[in-house]
């Protein structure tokens, strides 16, 4: 997936970006770099992908504000935030407020290489559940009311002379049904069947 | 009549003899060659001589050697003028106890001229020991604030200076890694198997010094970084010890200084801290020392205002979300907006004598406690200093 992978990096200190940006081209990444909180959120909205490497302190808008900003608008990019001051409850608040990971200044190359590559498959797999997701929902929105009426009764466990009883059909109808549900679903088996509807209630 | 005028004069005497030794402070009288012609009873207790001992000896004897001269150069000066050299009132000396032991006296002379055209000097001396005693150890306890002060100034400066030297330290390490990385690359292109077209001109064995001098100053760079991590640890580890505490407990120990300062200000302190506040968790001395350093601030910021509306409100109260708001107010002119929003930051200061630390500690102390603090204008007139802290427990202090 190439078109994830772009690195933003906010620090407002020139040196900074221009050296985070150095080691992240070395890794084959699109890289964007801002001096200000602002200027990112001008520029991100809730499709925006990759990761995002984030300065703490900074003068205006700091980048735990700047993470709670993005966390209550559904920008959700894996954040490695960077401190210059081994500050332990700035790290824990980052944490626990989602962060990817917490690096402190000054550390080398490698980490970084190494923490950047992870936050983008990370940003990845989130990118493919959540395209997987949007399938599952078209398929299922895809079912007539009829179909749906099966489906519902396949997930509370009747069995297909149950469903006839209580549709008031031929057990042959209900077979037809629940044979066009597992297609539309894509689905082979009812456990299968279950397992990804499970995840249209989780969404 | 004679007799009768005679034994008024000795009844009179004698009530002014119950008078004088009825007094504590020692009240001594001498002549003009410094010979002592009268001394009352309280004269054993603080020099110990008897009123008798004393009588007919020169008063030097009751003063160190050093200030012997002093006072015979004082005597001699009003004798030839008639003007005493500062006022009589209130002087600080040294008294010399029969035991050799010295100690602070206060005194106060009167003089009093005979008929024959000499004088006579009454001395009123006041052992002042225990009041020296505890002004020295205010002095003492400010002193310890001040080294306090001193020694987190140092850790805020380690602070800040963490943080702006690690930026620069943090691009050194990055840009030496992967000029490194970039010379490693170079000299992999470099083997038989590439193309002789992508081989690059270098070296090997300089390409190996260049890739080895880069690593050591990313290396060299974490070095500094640590160096100043450690001063900081260091002054940390001094400082903080945190033990469950109540805000009344806080209050008391820091509450002389507070008001010494107020004296100092003219300000009148306004103390309003409930005893059955819920207990904190905290440094109880850095606690202590941002409500003197608010207080300190406050009387600071009201000496425009004129001394009878200097006012100086220190409160506190527990809020929701199990915290406990501790507010100093002043009767000032409040803060100007500009300086509002800066009033945290390191070196900022409308004072000429101030580093601009005061409060940029006091936030630090504050967060390490993990609370906040703010500044805002209250809305009748004055500044607003509060902060707050979380509740350790809700069980309420016991007392004794």
């Amino acid at each position: 997936m190439d078109d994830i992978r772009i690195v933003y990096i906010v620090d407002d200190d020139p040196a900074v970006r221009q050296a985070v940006g150095i080691v992240a081209r070395a890794l084959r990444v699109e890289v964007r770099a801002f001096a200000r909180a602002e200027d990112f959120l001008a520029a991100c909205d809730e499709s925006t992908t990759g990761c995002l490497v984030l300065d703490v302190r900074m003068p205006e808008t700091s980048g735990i504000e700047l993470q709670r900003t993005l966390n209550a608008a559904g920008v959700r990019i894996p954040i490695i935030m960077m401190s210059g001051h081994a500050d332990v409850r700035m790290a824990v608040e980052a944490m626990s407020q989602g962060a990817f990971t917490f690096l402190e200044k000054p550390f080398r190359m490698e980490e970084l290489s190494r923490t950047i590559e992870e936050a983008l498959a990370e940003s990845h797999s989130a990118i493919e559940a959540v395209r997987r997701n949007a399938e599952i929902k078209s398929r299922f929105e895809s079912l007539t009311h009829k179909e749906r009426e099966v489906l519902d009764l396949i997930l509370k466990g009747k069995t297909n002379r149950e469903m006839a009883l209580e549709l008031k059909l031929s057990l042959r109808a209900i077979e037809d049904r629940r044979s066009r549900v597992m297609k539309r679903m894509e689905t082979s088996s009812v456990v299968d069947l279950v397992s990804t509807v499970q995840v249209l209630h989780n969404i | 009549m004679l007799k009768a005028a005679d034994q008024f004069v000795r009844e009179r005497e004698r009530i002014l003899q119950i008078i004088l030794d009825s007094a504590s402070d020692v009240i001594v009288t001498i002549d003009q060659s410094s010979e002592i012609v009268h001394a009352n009873s309280a004269a054993y207790k603080v020099f110990g001589y008897t009123a008798s001992e004393l009588i007919g000896q020169p008063v030097t004897h009751l003063m160190p050697e050093a200030d012997r001269e002093r006072h015979r150069s004082g005597i001699s000066r009003f004798l030839r003028t008639g003007q005493p050299l500062k006022s009589w009132r209130g002087l600080r000396f040294n008294g010399l106890h029969r035991n050799g032991h010295e100690f602070p006296i206060e005194m106060s002379f009167g003089t009093v001229q005979r008929p024959d055209g000499t004088f006579h000097f009454t001395g009123i001396i006041r052992d002042v020991t225990a009041l020296v005693e505890a002004e020295d150890s205010r002095r003492q306890q400010l002193g310890d604030l001040a080294h306090r002060q001193r020694l987190l100034s140092v850790g805020e400066m380690a602070t800040g200076l963490a943080h702006e030297l690690n930026q620069p330290l943090l691009a050194i390490c990055l840009q030496a890694d992967a000029a490194a990385e970039q010379l490693r690359n170079a000299l992999q292109r470099n083997t038989p198997y590439q193309p002789e077209s992508s081989r690059v001109a270098i070296d090997e064995s300089v390409a190996g010094e260049l890739q080895e001098g880069l690593t050591e100053i990313a290396t060299q760079a974490q070095r500094a970084s640590r160096v100043i991590r450690s001063v900081r640890g260091m002054v940390r580890r001094d400082e903080a010890s945190k033990t469950a505490v109540s805000l009344a407990r806080i209050v008391s120990d820091v509450l002389p200084i507070c008001e010494h300062c107020c004296e100092q200000g003219g300000a009148k302190l306004i103390v309003d801290i409930s005893d059955d506040l819920p207990t904190i968790i905290a440094d109880k001395t850095l606690i202590g020392q941002v409500i003197a350093n608010l207080v300190q601030n406050a009387v600071t910021a009201i000496q425009s205002v004129p001394r009878q509306s200097r006012h100086v409100w220190l409160s506190a109260e527990e809020i929701t979300g199990d915290r406990i708001q501790v507010e100093v107010r002043d009767s000032g002119d409040g803060i100007s907006p500009e300086s509002i929003d800066q009033l945290f930051t390191s070196f900022y200061t409308t004072r000429s004598d101030g580093l601009g630390l005061g409060l940029t500690i006091c936030r630090s102390i504050i967060e390490a406690h993990g609370g906040n603090i703010q500044a805002e204008n209250a809305p009748d007139c004055g500044a607003k200093f509060i902060f707050t802290l979380p509740v350790y427990c809700t069980v309420r202090p016991t007392h004794g």
